[in-house]
């Protein structure tokens, strides 16, 4: 039986087997369209992708059907960067869905047992284990909502395989390792890479502390060689997110967490459906039969390593529910301090997992005496696996059957334009042939605020008295316009603005965001290009790394083993080469950067200014943290009930992360008691809060930059308030509020109380 | 070597069947047949009816997120997604028919530059996703 268990087309055949059943029942709805709001955007992803392949022979990397036009090869969802785009171009996108999902389910199986099989001696108990993770419930998650990328996460298992078999000096660790980690990101796994680099440092760690002594200097630089090479393949897609995301920097506050029953139910609770929506319970469900053998495990001096590591990926998704919280302390960390939803680490605590459950596996028929003892222990254990397998695949069928799916019918406008849209139905302005201007993304997008859905015309002349333009041609990468210019002017289109565009003619500028060209006098066709530096320097880079790699392997093959005697610069050149190509790049960029966009409240207004607004009340008061409140001002409340706020404040010193603004609107004591309700009344309310961490909209208070005025905008809505007067106060602390607030060292001219200075009154009528 | 090729060829066989059966039956399922097209009056009708609700949304929207000129747009767009669905299903057309007909009737007092006014909400609010939503 082990014999057979060691054979990867017999492995595979299994695991294949096993992706069928997972998909089988939803395969006769394999062409209809999630209608998720999540899929609905990632649909459009890949099907603008698709389209511009497909419908006009371009590369897609500009996707102007969303958002008013972004950079698709540097947007964080989509998924085209990465060869399972194959099935998308061949079969369609909602077909490939089913397909990526059977892919990547054997990969991921394949890819847990060979990694198992490094630590476990025992190949059934590996092979039995090894479809847990692959099948845990947060794959049916991704698929219920949409979020197809997510399945890139099946390759973690392959890179951890890779850093190990690199650690113990094997070329193919590289390979693998780096391969897995290029296609995962390619496939829009910027969600997964944060959490693979705490697995892969971990991993690294265990690996090389795995080796003797005399080994591990060498296990170190193949890890380091493994790592350039995980970054080089993927620079193609690495570098255009990099772009995007220093210019537009995802901010993720509050301080989520999970207690351990919680995080318990996560795993063994049935996933179901409410509301259209997927319940928390079961959403990472792998049963609590697999967790009785993990703890079976346990018992097996082997388990230690991956229970301690199994240990801390519970303890970091814990989040701030466990004090002292490790994620807290990991969201310090440049990268890391964009992680929303610590429960994903789950993931990663269930792959470690897995192998204490296999050593259970193997050790447990070994304990007793007698066949029939190992018969019995063995089946009653597989039965155990199998029945856990039964359940993964049931909640996946259940759950994906209880999507909503609709169907999108292409009646493409003659003429791309852009629509007010709608990203609650995105997917379906692709049917539309029309842009969508309404846009949810997962961080901020800089978009033009001088865009529109409802032009006379996509490319036009700012000013009409100067000249006239008419669209010649139009494809997402590629636009020409006939311009007649009576004087030089500016030529608008109704794209957002990107360092990647050319102009056959004048000057590429931003508009305000919007994409202009400054045109000189006369009459021509201007044809607009979009060829992004970070796409053609990226790719350079993704094939000399894939070309090195190439080199290594062969070179590996031949019995050279990397970095050995004789063999240290060769290796070190195929390592430096895409570096190299880099470098030549950037030594011969001309592009302008991408500017990070201005920082405003999310009422639109600046969040740095020069002074407070003339017209708000000064205060000068200083808290115990190094803050200044200069002045503040409160309007309203206004005929729909809403008060607005402007604080303005500065940073002198450092913060804590996580330091708040304790924002308190109170009904003043001393007033007519508020009137009580019937049961049926909701009682009018004599307390609100407009607590916050992110101050101006856009960053944390400890990230407000020293020696500005920052303008923190924002507002409350008091339609249940009780009538009477009320008082709004400001404090500082802990975003928890546990740990009681900030002292108000000098009021200033502001009134205190508990800590707090009042910013402003109003009455309630 | 003899072994190998009992156990490997009919596994390689499975492999291969499974994925075929799988890509097959994937290409080959029924694609969803679309609802009927909207006649040119129901194409009106549909549009007057989500312009109807707008001034309400706008108020509404600014009350549940005041000061949040992104939230309160997306909100807009939630509401207006699900009285689309609600109008796509009583008549029983094709959503895009419903997206169309707002577009079209946007569009037909068309705007010349940015800076005309915008009635309809189809100027752009810049995504900025709230920093949590707990």
């Amino acid at each position: 039986m082990g014999r057979l268990a060691e054979r990867t087309a017999v492995r595979l055949a299994i695991f294949a087997l096993i992706a069928t059943a997972l998909v089988w029942t939803l395969l006769p709805s394999a062409a209809w369209l999630n209608e998720f709001r999540d899929a609905q955007v990632l649909t459009l992803h890949e099907r603008a992708a698709v389209d511009s392949v497909r419908r006009f022979g371009e590369l897609p990397l500009w996707d102007p059907w969303y958002c008013g036009g972004i950079y698709g090869l540097g947007e964080p969802q989509s998924r085209f960067a990465s060869p399972p785009f194959l099935l998308s171009l061949l079969f369609g996108v909602e077909r490939a869905e089913l397909l990526i999902v059977f892919l990547f389910t054997v990969l991921g199986m394949e890819g847990t047992y060979r990694w198992i099989r490094l630590r476990v001696n025992d190949s059934t108990a590996a092979l039995r284990i090894a479809p847990i993770f692959a099948l845990s419930g947060h794959f049916a998650v991704a698929y219920f909502r949409g979020w197809t990328n997510f399945f890139g996460f099946a390759l973690v298992p392959f890179i951890l395989y890779g850093i190990t078999l690199a650690a113990r000096g094997r070329t193919a660790g590289i390979v693998v390792g780096a391969i897995a980690f290029a296609v995962m990101v390619g496939f829009g796994g910027t969600f997964a890479a944060p959490l693979v680099a705490v697995a892969a440092a971990i991993e690294a760690a265990r690996a090389v502390s795995e080796q003797p002594p005399n080994r591990r200097l060498r296990a170190i630089v193949m890890l380091s060689a493994l790592a350039s090479f995980m970054l080089a393949v993927a620079a193609v897609r690495l570098l255009p997110l990099a772009e995007t995301l220093s210019a537009q920097p995802r901010i993720m506050a509050g301080t989520p967490g999970h207690p351990p029953k919680k995080l318990l139910w996560f795993l063994v609770k049935s996933l179901a459906t409410k509301d259209g929506d997927v319940e928390d319970p079961g959403s990472f469900y792998v049963g609590a039969a697999f967790l009785a053998l993990v703890a079976l495990g346990g018992s097996d001096r082997k388990s230690i390593r991956p229970l301690v590591i199994v240990v801390m990926f519970l303890w970091l998704a814990a989040g701030y529910a466990r004090k002292p919280a490790l994620f807290a302390l990991l969201r310090e960390l440049p990268v890391f301090s964009a992680l929303r939803y610590p429960e994903r680490f789950l993931w990663l605590a269930i792959l470690y997992a897995c192998e204490p459950a296999a050593n259970a596996l193997a050790k447990l028929p070994r304990l007793g005496d007698g066949k029939r003892w190992r018969v019995g222990a063995n089946v009653v254990l597989t039965i155990a696996v199998v029945a856990t397998v039964g359940a993964q695949l049931q909640t996946f069928a259940s759950i994906g059957n209880a999507r909503e799916l609709g169907v999108v019918a292409v009646d493409r406008l003659k003429e791309f334009r852009q629509a007010r849209g709608n990203r609650w139905l995105a997917a379906h302005y692709d049917g539309l042939g029309a842009g969508s201007l309404s846009c949810w993304e997962t961080h901020p997008v800089t978009m033009s605020p001088k865009l529109r859905g409802d032009l006379a015309a996509e490319e036009y002349v700012a000013d009409p008295a100067v000249g006239k333009a008419k669209r010649v041609s139009w494809s997402p990468n590629q636009i020409v316009v006939h311009a007649s210019m009576a004087s030089a002017g500016r030529l608008l289109v109704n794209q957002n603005w990107h360092p990647g565009w050319r102009s056959s003619v004048g000057d590429v500028v931003s508009d305000e965001g919007l994409l202009a060209v400054d045109l000189p006098t006369g009459e021509r066709d201007v044809t607009l290009s979009f060829r992004p530096r970070s796409a053609l320097a990226g790719g350079a880079v993704t094939l000399a790394a894939l070309a090195s790699l190439v080199l290594l392997g062969m070179s590996a093959r031949r019995g050279r083993v990397p970095f050995r005697r004789g063999a240290v610069v060769r290796s070190a050149a195929l390592v430096l080469a895409p570096w190299a190509v880099l470098g030549v790049f950037v030594a011969r960029w001309t592009e302008p950067r991408y500017p990070p966009a201005p920082m405003k409240n999310a009422n639109g207004s600046p969040a740095l200014v020069a002074a407070p607004a003339p017209d708000a009340t000064k205060s000068g008061a200083q808290f115990e943290v190094p803050i200044v409140v200069d002045a503040s001002k409160l309007t309203g409340p206004d005929s729909l009930s809403n008060i607005t706020l402007d604080v303005y404040f500065r940073r002198t010193g450092a913060l804590p992360r996580t330091t708040g603004v304790f924002v308190h609107v109170v009904r003043r004591d001393g007033q007519e008691p508020i009137p009580e309700k019937s049961d049926k009344e909701e009682k009018p309310k004599d307390f609100f809060n407009a607590d916050h961490q992110v101050v101006g909209g856009s960053f944390y208070l400890s990230d407000a930059p020293l020696g500005y005025v920052v303008h923190d905008a924002f507002g409350l809505h008091i339609g249940k308030a009780a009538r009477g007067a009320y008082d709004v106060w400001l404090g500082f602390g802990h975003v928890s509020g546990r740990r009681g607030r900030a002292k108000v060292i000098e009021p200033g001219r502001s009134d205190v109380n508990d800590n707090r200075v009042r910013i402003g009154s109003f009455v309630v009528r | 070597m003899a072994m190998d090729l009992r156990t490997s060829i009919p596994a390689a066989a499975v492999l291969i069947g499974c994925t075929l059966v799988v890509t097959v039956r994937a290409a080959l399922a029924p694609a969803p047949v679309p609802r009927r097209p909207a006649t040119p009056a129901e194409l009106a009708e549909v549009a007057a009816m989500i312009a109807s609700n707008e001034r309400t949304w706008t108020t509404e929207t600014a009350q549940n997120f005041p000061a949040d000129r992104w939230s309160q747009r997306d909100d807009f767009h939630g509401r207006e997604y699900r009285k689309a669905q609600e109008i796509a299903n009583e008549k029983g057309l094709r959503i895009e028919d419903v997206l169309r007909a707002v577009d079209d009737d946007i569009h037909r007092r068309a705007a010349r530059s940015p800076d005309d006014t915008d009635e309809r909400s189809a100027g752009a609010i810049p995504c900025k996703p709230r920093p949590f939503y707990d």
